[in-house]
């Protein structure tokens, strides 16, 4: 085959590009540490690196939220436990109160002191942490309890004293402000108003079904007051205001059934603090296991996106020898030819 | 018997050598020329004719007459160029489809840039924060600044890709005009080598003509075969006859123009402007022009062609806003006294299209003047913190969504786009533009190893040639000197 001086300048040249193209792209790959700068460079591992990356930010956030939930519901359960004293602290005093044998003073001081207990009590059970009032359920424009004009719990606008439990929906009820017997649409009593349940989302898939998001797919950062503090005529407050008019009033007829009543309420508050207890143990756990998802994408992204660093480096150092040399025969390429011979 | 005829012949000689010598010249110099072919001198022994007189002549009084130079040949391989211009079309085609497909890969990249995927997980994670305080408008405001920022994505994903449309209508039509200008040349050159050629009828019609100007004509018809592909023929007169795609456009000194016009939907339409009939063609960078311009995919319809181009990859972000709005517009209900109504708030807006594409969806008015549209408000009574539709509008990135006949999330979607249908095409083009490439140069060197200049060889013929010339030289020094002894020396006795 005839090999003429332009094809040799051609394949020349040609060899030349690519050999500065290779060393190009290693170059790129070097300083910015990643395999590939464009999709259709490998398009299966761009596919799954897409996916990875998703998943990454995703438990990111499913971490964030879980982390806000501990701290919330650690808050809640303090709370809980400074009520469970002061419950106590009302314990010791009746007793006292009860047995003993004392004068209307100390009755008259008895009865203060369980009214300032009531009023801390209230604070307690009101505590807003952040933005957020724990004990709120749904409401978050204003405590949830306060004290009506007849001295009564109120919660959400509703007595609390007129709250029960509907046997039939097992849901809380209350009676209707608003009830018009005359009119087929009103109903006596209504569900009580802002106590729904508040869910975040950690990763297990929310379902949502007919406006109500199902419990075991998301997780419940909200507590209910009244759960805590009981509904109905006996509840905490109402029941420690009883307890004090008794001692003010000097009418200790009752005072042993109030102070059963009281005793179940404090059973009543240590068992939501063993099950704030036992949701925050189950979201440290959920953490764990996001965190360890968490670690294992990184690993894989690294895996699939990031570069070899000793691989790459042989490699760029090979390809500038190859440049060089290929440089360097460039110019005993442009052959002599017959006319360096002759005379 | 002539007295001169040796040194008419030894004339000749030198004369042919000479020219011999002068084209070894021609070519060294021209050795770095694009496109020039090597020439060589066609030679042949002068012919005794006995036509002029009644009896067979002797040959041996009228042999040896020299040398005749009957011109200068081109050497060429017609069949290897068939076969480059054939590769040199596909390369044509591979490599403007290549360099569009990779302008609409760096428009829409999601791997190394902020795209599509950034801004769905930003809009993601606002909404998730909205869900943990879901009363807050400082955390509806950022779910506002998120949801504008993938409008804006995809606002600027469409009109990035209608200008790159627009820039390659443009290259198309300086194309068209150069095609137009290549063929007006070849025609031209056609009729000037008609002129000047002549056949050589013992050698088998080879042409001896302007090298030079069939040189020229070459690498015209090389340029022609990037934009389209076409077959060439020779005629008896020396001209071409060249045929794109079966239909003739240039033959002899006639020729005829191509021409393109932009439709209203903005498809383009490359026409013959004689006869108005649509251009069809089966490779050439015109066709991949056109396949992108028009490109709409399987569901093509009028001016669209089915190659997947810059009309399929607009189809496709369309696609996602339809998505975006259809689903979001239904998924937060107004409320009102009684309770959640049948009626959904309406977060995004085709600006009053009737259809909405990714260039015109954008924020609802409510939604821009309000960032706390999207909260549950319950005006009337006290604030409500219920976040049941914020999470529910949050299941949304998880629910599989039917985008036209694509059956995804959200953020799949744009995984399945960006892969499945850009990455494959770019990798798939570029391996074929490598391969078609290294073919053509391949093609090139054969075709240089008949037709290129070789040093090596035209410093051997020049040797050759001087030495023949010593040598008719002194041919002609010995005829000069017997003549000689013919005038100067024959009959003088006793002077």
């Amino acid at each position: 085959m005839r090999i003429t001086h332009s094809s040799m300048m051609r394949s020349y040249i040609s060899n030349l590009r690519s050999s500065i193209s290779n060393l190009a792209k290693s170059n790129e790959k070097l300083s910015s540490m990643r395999k590939y700068s464009r999709a259709s460079e490998n398009t299966s591992e761009a596919s799954r690196a897409y996916v990875i990356r998703e998943q990454l930010y995703k438990n990111e956030l499913y971490l964030k939220n879980i982390e806000d939930s501990i701290s919330d519901l650690s808050a809640a359960e303090t709370s809980l436990l400074t009520i469970n004293d002061l419950i106590k602290t009302v314990q010791e005093r009746s007793l006292r109160g009860e047995t003993g044998t004392i004068d209307e003073i100390d009755r008259d001081v008895i009865a203060k002191e369980i009214q300032n207990i009531r009023e801390q009590i209230l604070q307690s059970i009101n505590i807003k942490f952040g933005t957020r009032y724990l004990f709120g359920s749904s409401n978050n424009i204003e405590a949830p309890f306060s004290i009506g004009t007849d001295g009564k719990l109120v919660y959400n606008g509703t007595k609390v004293a007129d709250i029960f439990r509907d046997p039939v929906t097992g849901k809380l009820m209350s009676p209707n402000p608003n009830y018009d017997p005359s009119d087929p649409d009103s109903t006596e009593y209504l569900e009580v108003p802002k106590n729904k349940d508040i869910y975040v989302d950690i990763g297990l898939g929310i379902v949502v079904n007919d406006d109500r998001i199902d419990p075991k797919t998301a997780l419940k950062i909200s507590s209910s007051g009244i759960d805590a503090i009981g509904y109905g005529e006996d509840n905490l407050f109402d029941l420690l205001t009883k307890i004090e008019n008794s001692f003010r009033n000097n009418d200790m007829s009752n005072i042993d059934d109030y102070l059963d009543k009281l005793s179940r309420h404090k059973d009543n508050i240590m068992l939501h603090v063993t099950d704030i207890g036992s949701r925050v143990s189950y979201m440290e756990k959920s953490k764990e296991r996001i965190e360890n998802e968490i670690y294992n994408l990184k690993v894989k992204q690294a895996d699939i996106e990031a570069i070899d660093l000793e691989y790459e480096t042989i490699n760029n150092k090979s390809y500038e020898m190859a440049w060089m040399i290929n440089l360097q025969l460039g110019s005993q390429i442009l052959p002599a030819s017959i006319f360096d011979f002759l005379r | 018997m002539s007295t001169f005829l040796g040194i008419e012949a030894a004339k000749r000689g030198l004369n042919a050598n000479q020219i011999a010598l002068n084209i070894t010249g021609n070519n060294i110099t021209n050795v770095s020329s694009e496109g020039y072919t090597r020439q060589r001198v066609d030679t042949v022994s002068m012919a005794v004719s006995g036509h002029s007189s009644r009896f067979a002549p002797n040959q041996a009084n009228l042999a040896g007459q020299g040398v005749n130079v009957r011109g200068i040949t081109q050497i060429r391989d017609a069949f290897l160029d068939r076969r480059y211009r054939d590769e040199a079309s596909e390369v044509g085609y591979y490599d403007k489809a290549y360099s569009i497909m990779s302008d609409i890969e760096t428009v829409l990249d999601e791997y190394s840039s902020s795209g599509l995927k950034d801004s769905l997980a930003r809009f993601f994670t606002a909404l998730n924060d909205l869900s943990k305080n879901s009363d807050q408008t400082v955390n509806a405001n950022i779910v506002l600044t998120a949801a504008k920022d993938v409008i804006q994505v995809l606002n600027n994903f469409d009109s990035k890709l209608k200008i790159i449309r627009d820039q390659q209508i443009q290259d198309l039509t300086t194309d068209i005009g150069e095609v137009n200008t290549i063929l007006k040349r070849i025609a031209d050159l056609n009729y000037a080598i008609n002129q000047e050629v002549f056949a050589n009828s013992i050698n088998n019609k080879v042409a001896y003509g302007p090298n030079e100007l069939i040189d020229e004509r070459n690498l015209l018809i090389d340029r022609l075969a990037q934009f389209a592909n076409i077959s060439v023929s020779q005629n008896e007169n020396g001209s071409v006859h060249i045929k794109i795609n079966g239909k003739t456009a240039v033959n002899d000194d006639e020729y005829h123009m191509l021409g393109i016009q932009r439709n209203t939907d903005d498809t383009v339409t490359v026409m013959w402007l004689d006869s108005g009939q649509r251009v069809s063609l089966e490779s050439g960078s015109l066709k991949a022009s056109i396949g992108m311009i028009n490109g709409k995919g399987p569901l093509a319809t009028g001016e669209e062609t089915n190659d997947k181009g810059i009309r399929f990859y607009i189809d496709i972000l369309d696609r996602f806003a339809e998505s975006l709005l259809g689903e979001f517009n239904n998924v937060i209900p107004v409320k009102s006294a009684s309770g959640a109504g049948t009626e959904y708030k309406v977060l995004f807006t085709s600006g009053g299209n009737a259809r909405v594409t990714a260039g015109n969806i954008s924020i609802s008015d409510e939604w821009m003047k309000n960032p706390a549209y999207i909260i549950d408000e319950f005006v009337d009574a006290d604030g409500n913190f219920d976040n049941t539709y914020i999470v529910k509008a949050l299941s949304l990135f998880n629910k599989e969504i039917n985008f036209r006949g694509i059956v995804a999330t959200f953020e799949e979607y744009v995984n399945y786009y960006n892969t499945t249908e850009i990455g494959q095409q770019v990798s798939f083009l570029k391996g074929r533009l490598d391969t078609a490439n290294s073919v053509s140069n391949m093609l090139l060197d054969q075709r240089d190893a008949v037709s290129a200049v070789s040093i090596d060889e035209e410093g051997a013929n020049m040797i050759q040639y001087q030495k023949a010339y010593n040598a008719i030289a002194r041919v002609m020094t010995v005829l000069d000197e017997i003549l000689d002894v013919l005038i100067n020396r024959t009959g003088v006795i006793g002077r």
